[in-house]
């Protein structure tokens, strides 16, 4: 269960210019939940993201994740801590020098995964997004629907217990990007994942038909199940 | 924590591989501060060798006055016997003292020559041998109250010459400390930019453990092992550059110091000179390692 209670995100530019990204947010995100992070871009939608993975600090308020507060944790339990969440980054962050299959074993390995399990698990991971005939080709050799499917390959890699996507469909079209949703939908029921994903597209909100956490400025507008909106 | 390790060291590997650029600047700056520690150390380990062959010869040679009668000689002997940590005296007459003499500069005929002029040179003496030099200060304040039958006697002249030879080393010392000081500070800004560059190459990855959950050891590791790579390298050739140094001197420390065998002392001391430098190669690598991937652990 994910716990933002009176959330305030300042950041503070080298020109030291104060810039409010989130302001006073509170929600809950219980477990096995797909939740829509919608609103236009500069909303805040990344920056509760990076909340949640403890790449960023609150200015004030409280993030929970299974009754953990994050600002609060140290190196050692925040690293332990996101292992439990896959993130599937706006720019893919690929690893251009390693392979498909070393694309994710890399992560595994990371995280303490045996050669054994590594061997098993990641043709299985691929099978799944649809990726087991790339397996040793180069994310150069990809086409971009292929780059997100390893992206969201990687970040279920070592099976979290949340995923987070930040505008998963951005650099697609729309076949590729019904394809990608679908993924996630599967990750969702078949996994039995969390899944939060950031969005400013109308069309992936329509998709999912999930609930919806809508940001303004900063603000949370709307928190509630999904209905017609205009992002 | 095992596996941690294996593949820490893979890593390690790969981007050991992947900078050898860098990692060439890292060896060359790693060689010379690894070879000056080297020169420091086992200038120190000289030094010692160097004071304790004059101290071991410490013994005092006492020569007599013309006038002073060998039965006066003999009372003097047997009363030095009987100070504490004396272990034997022995009589050499003036005629024993010259036929020493020759034999020890029988090869030299100007000397035998300069000898056949100016006759017998030398006079009745008590060579003093002590267990230990600490027992030389008993004896020679004893001799004191017999300073008006004594010509000479030639410890003070060892003396000084340990008390110079003792200074020469503290300052030689003195001076490869602070210059091995100054470069393994200037290695360690060396060491931190050269990590620093290889790890800007490698941020991507960092960034990408980091948020997946990787240790700080995970991801330190394989930067540290890198840099215990060149320096491993780099204590090989500094010592190897030593060797060869050392190798090339020894006619002249032969010709300077002829009883002391100058590589024997490396030789018996290569261990402990390479437990140093590695010790000093590991503490250099692993704080520039740290303060250099210090601020990618952060995120």
């Amino acid at each position: 269960m994910i716990i933002f209670d009176k959330v305030t995100k300042v950041y503070i530019l080298k020109n030291k210019q104060r810039v409010l990204a989130l302001k006073n947010v509170s929600f809950r995100i219980e477990n096995k939940e797909l939740v829509l992070l919608v609103g236009k871009s500069g909303s805040g939608k990344t920056t509760v993201l990076k909340l949640i993975l403890g790449e960023e600090k609150p200015t004030s308020g409280r993030i929970l994740i299974d009754n953990q507060e994050i600002p609060k944790m140290k190196d050692g339990i925040l690293s332990k801590l996101r292992r439990k969440i896959g993130v599937v980054f706006q720019d893919y962050k690929l690893l251009s020098q390693r392979n498909v299959f070393e694309n994710i074993s890399f992560v595994m390995e990371m995280i303490g995964f045996s050669d054994k399990e590594i061997k098993k698990e990641v043709p299985e991971i691929l099978e799944i997004v649809g990726l087991e005939k790339k397996m040793y080709n180069f994310p150069d050799e990809l086409s971009q629907g292929e780059r997100q499917k390893l992206s969201i390959a990687r970040a279920i890699a070592h099976r979290p217990k949340i995923l987070l996507a930040d505008e998963p469909a951005g650099n697609l079209d729309t076949e590729n990007t019904l394809e990608i949703l679908r993924i996630f939908k599967r990750i969702n029921s078949e996994l039995e994942t969390t899944v939060i994903i950031a969005t400013h597209y109308r069309d992936v909100v329509n998709f999912f038909r999930s609930r919806i956490l809508n940001l303004k400025e900063g603000e949370l507008i709307y928190d509630g199940p999904y209905k017609k909106i205009i992002i | 924590m095992l596996l941690g390790l294996k593949r820490g060291i893979k890593y390690g590997l790969k981007i050991f591989k992947q900078n050898l650029d860098l990692g060439f600047i890292n060896l060359f700056v790693f060689s010379i501060t690894l070879f000056l520690c080297t020169a420091f150390f086992f200038s120190e380990k000289v030094g010692e060798v160097l004071i304790k062959n004059l101290k071991e010869k410490a013994d005092i040679s006492v020569y007599f006055k013309e006038e002073t009668p060998k039965e006066e000689i003999f009372k003097i002997k047997e009363e030095i016997l009987k100070i504490q940590g004396v272990e034997k005296v022995e009589f050499l007459s003036k005629d024993e003292n010259l036929e020493r003499f020759k034999k020890r500069h029988q090869k030299d005929s100007t000397i035998l020559e300069a000898l056949e002029t100016v006759g017998n040179p030398f006079f009745n003496s008590l060579s003093i041998y002590v267990k230990d030099s600490q027992n030389l200060e008993s004896v020679l304040e004893f001799l004191k109250t017999k300073e008006n039958l004594i010509q000479e006697e030639d410890y003070s002249e060892k003396k000084s010459t340990i008390d110079k030879i003792f200074n020469i080393s503290k300052n030689i010392q003195k001076g490869l400390l602070f210059t091995s000081l100054f470069f393994i500070f200037v290695s360690c800004l060396i060491v931190f930019f050269t990590v620093h560059l290889t790890i800007l190459s490698q941020k991507e990855e960092i960034t990408i453990q980091k948020l997946v959950g990787a240790s700080n050891f995970n991801i330190l590791f394989p930067f540290l092992f890198q840099e215990i790579l060149w320096a491993i390298l780099g204590i090989l050739i500094a010592i190897l550059g030593f060797t060869l140094t050392l190798k090339a001197l020894t006619p002249y420390s032969n010709f300077l110091l002829p009883e002391t065998q100058i590589f024997d002392i490396f030789k018996n001391n290569l261990l402990e000179l390479l437990g140093l430098n590695f010790l000093i190669a590991l503490i250099l690598a692993s704080f520039s390692t740290f303060f250099a991937i210090k601020r990618y652990l952060k995120i």
